[in-house]
């Protein structure tokens, strides 16, 4: 069904723009489409947002600079006298706007609601990701259309309909095929079997190329689109739907929202704990709050230590509620406590908070790799500017003597540290596919703390984080076809 | 919003580029179509029409069939020496080497070693001779029946010639024996020098196998080369540490908020890089220090460096005895017995590799992937090999934020702030 | 040139822990029978610049040795020791007779280059309408020596560089008439002649096969070829015929019944089948299914396949 919408757009839209030219305006003609076998959906570029502008900041904390220095004009100096006298006398704060979000247990992650927070977190620095959206919180903005307030397509619902699209030609060319297939068997003269089920041997060989040029096309195309799906939009104006069945190019018609009725927005900004600590516990722009007090950051620490292993220990689960409780109840400084609670330092969120803060106070910004089978990814500037071009694996290093001074502390780290080159080679190969670079990060990881330093209060975060070093290996494929000259 | 990773709903497929040939099996009934005197302007075929699933056709069959029967055909192709090609070796058991009295061919600029009257040649370099068919090695012969020693014949009288090699015995002297000889040499060693001089390459031995590792390289001039020395007066130094204070500019974070943090205090920072360097206090290796041995010598330790392979450089250019640095180094390793390397084993193994930067000026990215020291791994599993370069790359010589500008445009224009490598 | 029917149970032979196979017979029959392919890891004469066709030896992995052992196709031959005792200490008479033999081939290869050699020119000078019998004359006097007309020459299949003046100039041996011909020298390829077959020993011990294993074993029942999938991020690339003429449907990782694996593995597995239309399949044995499925033959082994849904 909306196979057939498309190819009805398709004939009347003009050609997608290649992916590296942006569009400032909409092109207002109605071209005819030749190729109307092609399910390419011709869907015209809106207006591309101003990226850089909005993304300006990288971390969510201003900075004052001083004005430039210009020696010839002394009207400088006289600037940057005043910017530092009132700054010494009303010093502004870096950290404009402290956000806060909540612990919870059961998606071990940091929830931040507020709606300014959570578009200043992902603005300023790509921290975070929609509760109800692939990337970017979105879900406010795709209801809304669902509900015809802006009669368009996010980027999501374009792909489902490109996906669909996508189907149906694999599934005609399967057809074609067997018929062909079929068609030889009789010349043969050899029994041939009845249509099988369609999804059996959609693949072939023939039309790679095609394939490559849908998946092609599959990038180009971003951002929202004026066309409505039937099954996900009901247009409330009678006139819209009136300029829809014309097939008229309606984005120049809506400009802004028609109608404003109050939508809940379900969807908050999922941090994981990576980010939450290094928001709390390195920029200080964020506060983690459990239940209704703040979480100190050697708090957060462990807390954030004891889920990141699964199944959790309960043993450390009671240990944490019970400090908080006390915490709560007696303030922070006094108390004192004989059982301490383990924190093993290979403990995975350590590791990953580790490389985390290593990357970021590069400059990188890192995100999650879960989708290409990876730690980390890392970008330039983010995840709306270009590609990762790195992919980041955290593999544990045990060469401190105590790791091997007993056999069973031996087998225990040979366990851990031992992977295959299939692995090894499965992760590069999928990096390859998307043109990533697989970068193994090794951690070296120290003894464990000792008994003292284990106790709640006394946990020196920095002293923790700084007993881990980081070493970074770069791995690529080598041919030695292509290197031979 | 757009999110290009997010977007990429479909893995692209293979581009032109990224199939290779030697990764599936191809038809051998492309052998067949070639004339025997054209090898010299063999052609390699495009990636080959294959089949998904069977279906029973007879065409499908007699395809198979016919390309089962060109790869017995190419495989029965018999290895004959004419007079005129003829080259001969004998076998000498104790080092399990061959050994040739008349080097006639250009094989020996590149392989071989002259000692004693004869041109010597490794168990490697010897099967790699016989199997392409370019050398005639005998076994050696026994002086008299019922003898135990063994004396070596070089074939002059016709009833003292020993008996040809076959294939077959050449890989069970040269690859079977090695063993018993306390040779290195194992079956995925030689498949990865085979593989590499079928490829055009020269390959050499790295230093001496019998070595428990090779030496450390380093020299002190290659670390200073990466660092430029910021060289100023004391004077600049000073106005620079007044500045600094009147700035407000943090250098470091105090020790009471590493313990505790946030690690940026509540003040003000003047720009994004003071933020990002107060943040950098994850320690990692210093690359100007001399690269250290993290684990003690050991003979069985799987990861040296095997093989120096350089690039073809021409007829007659190629001097064995003044070759320069290799332009490859190669690690043999088997998959089957041998994990990822640790740390430890990396660190060891890039420390005899010498220091070999990217040029300055080239892309960020194209600088971290090519990394300060490099090796290649070659890893086999039952014959296949895959090779994979490491780059020992420190993130931190490419600092990010310095790439940035001050601070955001204030309305004004929005260039400045623009990171490199968009688009990758 | 023909196969030759090859009787069961045939020899494979061990050297230095790994499993080769140099009898092309052999390779071309396991291949037809039992689904395996191996992997060529030798040169082919004269194609020695390229690495995309290879040749014999074709070396087997453990778990397909063990496979054909199991099952009674093939044995072990421990084949660095029978080529010591063949070789080493062969007797003088078994020596020469050997060489004769091998002179004899030579003769006949010789002379069997000579004579398609003489066929292509006379095929060449035919176009070109000169005499045959002219030819001939020549030939016999000369020996065979390069046409200067034509300036070219076909020999066989054993040079690669300059073919002009491959051809031996002056008899050696034999002294028929007309048919001086020097003999081409041959390396064989197997080393039965003039060894004889090896003989069968019991006390051969089974190869030593990795934990995936049943995984392998399980894919050969059900009638795919499988070959080493380092370079795919896999252990096995299945195919589910002849890899000379299928592409391979699934990328094989074998585990262990309780072995943990990260499910960011499963991912990479999903993703990796994606971009090369192939499914990543993981499978292992059931040791309880294994015991107690003895009796009712019914498979231990589960296998799964996962795709990148791309939701």
């Amino acid at each position: 069904m909306s196979h057939d919408m498309a190819a009805d757009v398709a004939v009347s839209m003009p050609d997608p723009l290649p992916n590296d030219r942006p569009s400032n305006q909409i092109t207002n003609g109605v071209e005819r489409n030749e190729d109307v076998n092609e399910p390419k959906p011709q869907i015209p570029r809106p207006k591309r947002p101003n990226f850089a502008q909005i993304h300006a900041k990288p971390l969510p904390l201003d900075v004052y600079p001083l004005p430039a220095f210009i020696p010839h004009n002394p009207l400088s100096l006289v600037r940057i006298a005043i910017a530092l006298i009132s700054q010494s006398f009303w010093p502004p704060s870096s950290q404009t706007v402290i956000h806060t979000g909540y612990f919870s247990k059961e998606t071990q992650s940091v929830h931040v609601t507020d709606a300014q927070s959570i578009r200043a977190l992902w603005e300023q620095g790509f921290f975070g990701k929609g509760s109800l959206s692939r990337s970017e919180p979105r879900w406010l903005d795709q209801e809304k259309r669902k509900r015809g307030l802006v009669a368009s397509l996010t980027s999501e619902e374009a792909t489902r309909l490109r996906r669909e699209e996508r189907r149906q030609f694999k599934l005609e060319r399967a057809r074609k095929e067997r018929e062909a297939i079929e068609q030889q068997l009789r010349e043969e003269g050899k029994p041939y079997p009845a249509i099988q089920d369609e999804e059996v041997s959609v693949e072939s060989d023939l039309d790679k190329s095609q394939d490559s040029q849908l998946q092609a096309s599959d990038e180009r195309t971003e951002g929202v689109s004026p066309i409505p799906t039937s099954d996900s939009c009901v247009v409330a104006d009678d006139n819209l739907r009136r300029e829809l069945e014309e097939g008229k190019d309606i984005s120049t018609q809506i400009a802004e929202e028609i109608c404003q009725p109050d939508i809940q927005n379900q969807e908050h900004l999922q941090l994981t704990p990576e980010e939450a600590f290094f928001l709390a516990h390195a920029t200080g722009a964020l506060q983690v709050y459990r239940n209704n007090s703040v979480v100190p950051s050697s708090y957060l620490l462990r807390l954030f230590c004891t889920y990141s292993t699964f199944p959790f220990s309960e043993k450390a689960e009671a240990y944490m509620d019970t400090i908080y409780r006390l915490t709560e109840l007696h303030g922070r400084n006094s108390i004192d406590f004989s059982e301490t609670g383990a924190m093993a330092p290979d403990n995975p969120f350590i590791l990953r908070y580790v490389v985390y803060l290593h990357f970021r106070s590069l400059g990188w910004v890192v995100r999650p790799g879960v989708k290409f089978a990876v730690d980390y990814l890392l970008y330039n500037r983010g995840p709306v500017f270009a590609h990762a071009e790195f992919a980041v694996i955290i593999i544990p290093s045990y060469s401190h003597q105590y790791w091997t001074e007993t056999s069973e502390r031996k087998a225990e780290v040979d366990k851990r540290q031992n992977r295959g080159w299939w692995w090894l080679h499965r992760i590069n190969r999928v990096q390859t596919q998307v043109q990533k670079t697989l970068v193994l990060v090794y951690v070296e990881v120290p003894p464990p703390l000792d008994e003292e330093h284990r106790m709640f209060h006394k946990l020196n975060v920095g002293d923790v984080l700084q007993s881990y070093k980081v070493r970074e290996f770069v791995v690529r494929r080598w041919t030695p076809n292509r290197n031979r000259d | 919003m757009a999110d290009y990773d997010e977007n990429l709903s479909h893995l692209r497929g293979p581009s032109a580029a990224d199939i290779d040939l030697d990764d599936e099996t191809q038809d051998f009934r492309f052998l067949s179509n070639l004339p025997t005197h054209d090898v010299k302007d063999l052609t390699l075929p495009k990636r080959g029409d294959k089949d998904f699933e069977s279906h029973a056709t007879s065409l499908q069959l007699s395809t198979l069939e016919a390309s089962r029967q060109a790869m017995h055909n190419a495989l029965s192709w018999p290895r004959i020496h004419t007079q005129k090609t003829h080259l001969l070796a004998t076998y000498h058991p104790e080092s399990n080497m061959a050994y040739v009295k008349k080097a006639k061919t250009q094989h020996f600029q590149t392989l071989g070693h002259f000692k004693a009257g004869k041109n010597w040649l490794l168990p490697e370099e010897a099967l790699f001779m016989i199997e392409r068919g370019s050398m005639d090695c005998r076994w050696p012969v026994q002086v008299e029946e019922g003898r135990t020693d063994i004396i070596v014949y070089d074939g002059q009288e016709e009833n003292e010639r020993g008996v040809p090699m076959s294939l077959q015995g050449a890989y069970a002297a040269f690859i079977g024996f090695e063993g018993g000889v306390g040779g290195k040499l194992t079956l995925e060693m030689y498949t990865v020098y085979a593989g590499l001089k079928r490829a055009g390459f020269i390959v050499f031995r790295a230093g001496d196998w019998d070595d428990e590792r090779l030496p450390i390289q380093y020299n002190e001039q290659d670390a200073r080369d990466g660092d430029k020395v910021k060289s100023g007066n004391w004077a600049f130094g000073f106005v620079a540490e007044i500045w600094r204070r009147l700035s407000r500019k943090e250098t470091e974070v105090p020790a009471d908020r590493l313990k505790c943090g946030p690690l940026l205090g509540s003040g003000l920072y003047r720009s994004y890089a003071d933020i990002y360097r107060l943040l950098q206090v994850i320690p990692t290796r210093d690359r100007n220090a001399p690269p250290e041995l993290i684990l003690p010598p050991d003979c069985s330790n799987p990861f040296r460096i095997t093989f120096d392979v350089y690039k073809t450089a021409g007829a007659g250019k190629f001097k064995k005895s003044t070759r320069g640095p290799p332009d490859y180094r190669i690690a043999v390793v088997n998959a089957r017995e041998t994990p990822v390397p640790t740390m430890a084993q990396l660190n060891d193994l890039l420390a005899t590799t010498p220091y070999d930067p990217p040029n300055p000026n080239g892309n960020l990215y194209q600088k971290l992937r090519h990394g300060s020291r490099n090796v290649i791994l070659a890893v086999v599993d039952n014959g296949i090999p895959s090779y994979i370069r490491v780059g020992d790359t420190p993130f931190t010589d490419e600092k990010l934020y310095k790439r940035l500008g001050r601070g955001p445009p204030r309305g004004k224009k929005s260039g400045r702030g623009r990171g490199r490598g968009r688009g990758g | 040139m023909a196969q030759t029917l090859v009787t069961e149970p045939f020899p494979i032979s061990r050297i230095a822990n790994r499993y080769l196979i140099f009898d092309v017979n052999i390779i071309s029959h396991i291949r037809r029978e039992h689904n395996i392919c191996g992997v060529l890891i030798g040169t082919i004469p004269n194609l020695s610049q390229q690495n995309v066709f290879l040749g014999i030896p074709m070396q087997l992995m453990p778990e397909e040795t063990r496979l054909l052992v199991e099952h009674g196709h093939a044995y072990i031959v421990e084949d660095a020791d029978a080529h010591k005792t063949g070789f080493m200490e062969m007797s003088r008479e078994d020596r020469l007779a050997f060489l004769r033999q091998m002179d004899k081939q030579g003769v006949e290869m010789a002379l069997d280059a000579k004579r398609r050699a003489a066929d292509k020119q006379e095929k060449v000078l035919k176009e070109k309408g000169l005499e045959r019998k002219i030819q001939e004359k020549n030939l016999r006097r000369t020996d065979i020596t390069p046409n200067p007309a034509t300036g070219e020459t076909s020999v066989g299949p054993s040079d690669e560089k300059s073919l002009s003046d491959s051809m031996p100039p002056s008899p050696t041996v034999g002294s028929a008439r007309g048919q001086k011909v020097a003999p081409y020298f041959i390396t064989p390829t197997t080393s039965h002649p003039p060894l004889p077959t090896p003989p069968l020993s019991p006390a051969a011990e089974l190869p030593k096969v990795p934990h995936t294993y049943p995984l392998f074993r399980h894919l050969q029942s059900k009638g795919y070829f499988s070959t080493p999938g380092l370079r795919f991020g896999c252990h096995y690339t299945a195919y589910p015929g002849d890899p000379l003429r299928f592409h391979s449907h699934f990328l094989a990782t074998g585990l262990d019944w309780d072995e943990e694996f990260e499910l960011l593995d499963i991912v990479g597995g999903g993703r990796l089948g994606t971009g090369v239309k192939k499914a990543y399949l993981i499978g292992g044995e059931d040791p309880e299914a294994k015991a107690s499925g003895k009796e009712d033959g019914s498979d231990p082994v589960r296998a799964f396949s996962i795709e990148w849904a791309g939701l």
